[in-house]
């Protein structure tokens, strides 16, 4: 293995050799890693999506805005009450 | 004009006050300039090459683990370092400091901190460390980038005992068209007198690019 210092290349010493072939293997472990929590982030979000546009069409089936869906918590009763005035539920 | 013949070629007569001087003419690539210690005012000399900043070294590397540069001296009061991809792609460039010439290179999990913006063609993201074991000059998935990267980089007061600091621009092609700006800032967590500096790469290929090295003068 070779390193250039001062513009002349030389050979690396054995510990250095060592250290940096340790680096790479822990580089090369973590950038594994990192594209396998690159994916997993790809398929929450690809999840996310999909759920997204059931919740559009959904609004768009009961004519009410998106963003009264979207902002309904628990306990909340304003879409519920949107809905019983409009269907009787 | 016979008289000429006398005289040599490319000579000059000017005034010493109250006479006429034959002032020499110098040797290639001198330039005349005043001079109050000459009977004629005016003097040849080699003119000192490029004021503050020096170009002190060109490395050109391919395939190898690392580039270093020691020896770096209070002379300067600030380095600069050009480096110029040629590999195919261009991966995370780290750099290192050392405090005994290059014996050896501070490495440790906390030795360094940084923070960088990458701008991209229509976002941007920052990335950042507060303790890491080299400053690295580009996001995570900078291996990802397409080759023809572009850096400089700033060292400020390495011979001081403070705590060394870097600036750096750089850029990165995206795609033929698309272009990619990296900037940020780091240092070394401990007040040291930092002599020498070494590049690597984080993964695990061999750095294949050219470096300038420049010093800009203390005085």
């Amino acid at each position: 293995m070779k390193k250039i210092v001062n513009g002349i290349e030389v050979d690396c010493s054995p510990e250095e050799e060592a250290f940096i072939l340790a680096e790479r293997k822990k580089a090369k472990e973590e950038q594994t890693a990192f594209e396998a929590k690159l994916n997993d982030r790809k398929e929450k979000s690809d999840l996310v999506g999909d759920h997204l546009q059931f919740l559009t069409n959904l609004a768009g089936f009961l004519e009410i805005p998106p963003e009264q869906i979207r902002d309904w918590k628990p306990g909340d009763p304003t879409l519920k009450s949107i809905l019983d005035g409009r269907y009787s539920l | 004009m016979s008289y000429l013949g006398k005289i040599s070629k490319g000579s000059l007569y000017t005034s010493s006050g109250s006479n006429y001087v034959e002032q020499s003419v110098g040797t290639n690539d001198q330039a005349l300039v005043a001079d109050s210690a000459q009977s004629s005012g005016l003097n040849y000399s080699t003119l000192s090459g490029g004021g503050s900043y020096e170009l002190i070294s060109t490395v050109t590397a391919s395939g190898v683990a690392s580039v270093e540069f020691t020896d770096l001296t209070s002379a300067y009061s600030a380095y600069e370092v050009w480096f110029q991809n040629t590999g195919s792609a261009s991966p995370r460039l780290r750099l290192r400091t050392s405090t005994n010439n290059g014996s050896s290179y501070d490495s440790g999990a906390s030795d360094y901190a940084y923070v960088g913006n990458h701008i991209l063609q229509s976002s941007s993201r920052v990335f950042a460390s507060t303790g890491a074991s080299g400053i690295i000059f580009s996001l995570a998935d900078g291996s990802a980038l397409l080759g023809q990267g572009e850096m400089r980089l700033t060292i400020f007061r390495p011979s001081d005992t403070v705590y060394t600091t870097v600036f750096w621009n750089s850029k990165f092609w995206l795609s033929t068209i698309a272009n990619s700006y990296m900037m940020g800032v780091g240092r070394r967590l401990s007040a040291a007198d930092v002599d020498a500096i070494q590049f690597t790469y984080t993964d695990a290929s061999n750095i294949t690019g050219i470096f300038k090295l420049y010093g800009v003068s203390a005085s």
